[in-house]
């Protein structure tokens, strides 16, 4: 890719990312219209996307573009107002835009001169409606709040027998230091003359201003030991969080004020003189140099550190291709596992030098780990304007009122979860609109207000996120689903299904209740397809209902892809690992034991019996068993099901290696891993071993 | 110039890890079994800081600090003392001794370099 | 640390080198009264001096507003890095200086204390 290529590819990234904010926006702006922050980025996305699009040779684009931006900024100005049609023309081009971003040849060329028909009407008229009234959009809008920094003032009075305790303060001090930014000022009014001093006693106080990340707590750490017999006062006295337009920075007089060192009263009459106020102050002895000095250093370092963020507020973040990312997950990947090797020789090693170093190794390796992971971090929330796009086009096709209500946009999940979850959540909001929320008038009919809800959260809960998708349609219709799970033979006709297993038959292959194919819910590639994506991301679905009430499809799915804790286990002269999120606990089995169940494979699990699948046999495994083995007892779709090994060996940090194409069809092994000693082991896909158990 | 520590224990791995770690992070170790031991071994050295256990054979470890704040040399010597979590009436008396701080046992290396550096530059 | 003391008429210089440490500070407030008793200007010449404490430093602050209670002066030469640096780990460096003295000869007044105050 030459250079230009490189911008070009750049510049496409930008715009998809801003035609999805411009979407976002223009959803805002349709409830509501008189927004200016909305308006205003709308206007500023189009800008954008204008500007940088002539210059990286999308000319036909930033032609485009053009009168669309003329338009909001019309708008922004006051001169038209937001209806229904403007939105929807906009949310047109912005479909239009990335057909051109793709290029070949998908621009449907007479939509663009429609559109263009439109907007260029629109910025040649407008000016005659226009009433004036909004005011034009704040710039002040863009100011973020990125740093969660803090600033305290703490007053540190040690007793005056500091010393004899072994204690030196400016240790202390110099411990604050580390937590951040700190102005450090002695006050030194309580320092006798000499022929009262005892000089080993400390006289000396202090102030500190100090601006760091770490909280209340860690500053109070540093001073344990001492805290008991020292005065110690920890005030925070300013918060990144905090309003910039709120007039924040304090002058010099009403910081002493507030510290009960001057009355408002004396601070008037000092004011009234013309020298600089704190020379002023110690002259006329109402307040004495060091407080003096203490509020100044207060007053620069606040003043400081709003400067420093609002310059940081403009490049607190870059952006970076995501394959260098995967790239660095890939290589810390290699990393962990020859970390496991290096732990291993050196406990084989028995060297107390050579592992502690292994073990300072093995802790950044994990912190490195973590914040590796971590870049990779996206808020769920930067998807919800695509669905609630969805939602809009589908409910108008299909003649239904319906709102969407997102809950949980800052969770954060791995960007390759999130890009896989797109499909199977646009699949169950479509079910949901289609089968689930009923006609206006056939829910006004059911008592309910016309326009139907689909709502979409995310939550954090441990190691895995949550993500529900509940509508207040219809419901699931039982009797149908029987009757359908009949008719295609998946239950006999006289089974006795709880409505979870009942329910479950939706997610069986080839299932589809709509009585007729509709353009929206597809051809009966239901959810089945839905299970098999989230089960491929390591994930489990569910879905409860009730008649009339409406439907809950619940899906539970880790954090991250690339690396997951795991069981290690052992069969034969092979090891392989189970994803932990699935393990309940392990028990052992004897050989004894295992002919009293006849070769039924069921372990007794405190008086339960619970099947198991032997592994040994069905890997088609020689050799012997040993006498003693192990069940791991696994939990599935709320199924107890155990899997017969040879030994647990223990908890592992499993790198995920994919197998490649060869080993695609391959059932029951998702991936592989390396082991610390360079050997590889096989992952288990549990579900799939289940299944085809 | 390195500063040299004091370690006094009288469990032998408790004063192998301390000044293990002491003297990979660049300081030179005296140790003792216990206070009579370690008052013997302090006369002719420069000695930047004491820990010391508390529970010791022959003389423990407030006795220790209270004799070491006697001395001359020691009287602005940061000590401190090794205890367990349910010690907290010793830890006062300690401090009443003249400790300047203590550090819970169990411990892990980085904690005893962290209250080192609270007290020796 | 040692020190040394030289007087010339009223004024004397009383040369500090070393550490100023409180192991030694009895030594330290007995060479500082004597100097401050034999001469009415007493200059400490610091250029010998590594690293001073916080004891030493408040000594010197007594010092200074005990001479100006007499009508002496006590000031600060010849003040090293290593010195500085110790006033700026106190937080003794500061703007303005002590109402009980002559306040613009504070020993503390625009020292280095701000700059090296601040942690890098």
């Amino acid at each position: 890719m030459n250079v230009s290529e490189q911008h070009k590819e750049a510049f496409r990234e930008e715009a998809y990312e801003l035609l999805a904010e411009l979407e976002s926006a223009l959803l805002e702006l349709e409830e509501n219209p008189d927004d200016q922050e909305m308006v205003g980025r709308t206007f500023r996305a189009m800008h954008t996307i204008k500007g940088s699009g002539s210059m990286f040779g999308f000319t036909d684009i930033a032609e485009f573009t053009h009168d669309v931006e003329t338009v909001f900024d019309k708008v922004r100005g006051g001169l038209m107002s937001v209806n229904r049609e403007l939105i929807d023309s906009t949310l047109k081009s912005c479909d239009l835009i990335r057909a051109m971003l793709e290029g070949g040849g998908s621009v449907d060329e007479a939509e663009k001169n429609r559109l263009r028909g439109i907007f260029s009407a629109l910025s040649r008229s407008g000016s005659e409606q226009g009433t004036a009234s909004a005011s034009p959009a704040s710039a002040a809008q863009t100011a973020g709040r990125s740093s969660s920094e803090k600033t305290y003032r703490i007053r540190f009075k040690p007793c005056r027998e500091i010393y004899l305790t072994g204690t030196d303060p400016v240790l202390l001090l110099n411990e604050l230091r580390e937590l951040g930014e700190c102005r450090v000022v002695a006050h030194l009014d309580e320092i006798p003359a000499l022929e009262d001093m005892d000089p080993e006693r400390c006289y000396t106080y202090w102030d500190c201003i100090l601006t760091t990340s770490r909280d209340e707590n860690a500053i109070r750490d540093i001073f344990i030991f001492v805290e008991e017999d020292s005065e110690l006062r920890i005030d925070m006295i300013d918060e990144s969080g905090g309003l910039l337009d709120e007039p924040a920075q304090k002058k010099l007089g009403e910081i002493l004020v507030e510290r009960g060192e001057l009355t408002p009263e004396d601070m008037a009459r000092v004011l009234q003189g013309k020298k600089r106020f704190g020379e002023l102050l110690v002259e006329s002895g109402l307040a004495n140099p060091s407080q003096v000095e203490a509020a100044l250093a207060e007053q620069q370092q606040v003043r400081e550190v709003h400067q420093r963020r609002q310059n940081s507020d403009v490049a607190s973040s870059i952006r970076v291709p995501s394959d260098k990312l995967d790239i660095l997950v890939n290589l810390v990947g290699e990393l962990v596992t020859v970390q496991a090797r290096l732990s291993q020789t050196a406990a084989m090693k028995n060297d107390s030098h050579l592992t502690l170093i292994a073990e300072e190794v093995e802790r950044l390796t994990s912190e490195l780990r973590d914040s590796t992971l971590n870049i990779r971090m996206m808020p769920f929330g930067s998807t919800f304007g695509k669905f609630k796009r969805l939602v809009r086009d589908l409910s108008n096709d299909l003649g239904k009122e319906v709102e969407m209500i997102t809950e949980g946009a800052n969770t954060e999940l791995d960007k390759t979860v999130i890009e896989r979850l797109n499909d199977p959540l646009v699949h169950i909001i479509r079910n949901s609109i289609d089968h689930g929320i009923e006609a206006p008038e056939a829910r006004q009919a059911a008592g309910k207000p016309r326009q139907g809800t689909v709502r979409l959260t995310a939550e954090h809960s441990g190691d895995c996120v949550f993500i529900t998708i509940q509508d207040d349609g219809a419901g699931l219709d039982k009797d149908a689903i029987r009757a359908k799970a009949v008719e295609k033979r998946l239950i006999p006709e006289s089974a006795e299904l709880t409505d979870k297993e009942l329910f479950g038959l939706i997610f069986a292959p080839g299932f589809s209740t709509a009585k007729k194919i509709t353009g929206v819910s597809g051809r009966g590639v239901g959810m089945d397809v839905v299970k098999q994506a989230i089960e491929a991301l390591r994930g489990a679905i569910e879905i409860t209902s009730r008649k009339g009430e409406g439907t809950t499809i619940t899906i539970r799915l880790p954090l991250t892809l690339a690396i997951i804790e795991s069981l290690l286990v052992k069969i034969g002269n092979d090891r392989y690992v189970l994803p932990l999120s699935f393990v309940e606990e392990c028990i052992v089995m004897t050989r004894k034991e295992m002919e009293e169940s006849h070769g039924k494979d069921l372990a007794n699990v405190r008086g339960h019996m619970v099947p198991y699948i032997p592994l040994r046999s069905r890997f088609e495994l020689t050799g012997d068993a040993p006498d003693i083995q192990q069940v791991v007892i696994t939990h599935i779709d709320g199924e107890r099901i155990g899997l017969l090994v040879d030994t647990v060996i223990g908890e592992h940090q499993t790198v995920i290696k994919s197998l490649g194409r060869a080993y695609r069809d391959v059932h029951g092994i998702s991936g592989a891993t390396i082991l610390g000693d360079g050997t590889v082991a096989l992952i288990l896909d549990i579900p799939q071993l289940v299944k085809w158990g | 110039m390195a500063h040299t520590l004091l370690i006094v224990d009288d469990s032998a791995s408790m004063r192998q890890m301390v000044s293990f770690t002491l003297k990979d992070a660049g300081y030179d170790v005296i140790s003792a079994n216990n206070g009579k031991d370690a008052l013997t071994k302090v006369d002719n050295a420069k000695i930047s800081m004491v820990i010391t256990d508390l529970n010791m054979p022959e003389m423990d470890g407030i006795e220790l600090i209270k004799q070491l704040r006697g001395k001359p040399g020691f009287k602005f010597i940061p000590i401190v003392m090794l205890t367990t979590e349910s010690q907290d009436s010793k830890k006062l008396a300690g401090k009443q001794a003249g400790a300047s701080g203590w550090i819970v046992k169990p411990f892990k290396p980085d904690q005893l370099l962290d209250t080192v550096r609270k007290f020796v530059k | 640390m040692n020190h040394s003391f030289q007087s010339q008429g009223n004024s004397g210089v009383l040369s500090l080198s070393g550490s100023l440490t409180i192991e030694n500070i009895a030594q330290l407030k007995s060479a500082v009264s004597e100097a401050l008793q034999a001469s009415d200007h007493v200059t400490l010449d610091l250029s010998g001096v590594e690293s001073a404490d916080i004891c030493s430093l408040q000594l010197f602050c007594s010092a200074h507003r005990t001479g100006a209670r007499s009508g002496k002066i006590v000031e600060l030469a010849r003040a090293g890095e290593g010195f500085e640096a110790s006033v700026g780990e106190a937080g003794f460096g500061r703007h303005v200086g002590c109402a009980s003295g002559n306040s613009c000869d504070c020993l503390w007044i625009d020292r280095s204390g701000e700059k090296a105050g601040v942690a890098p």
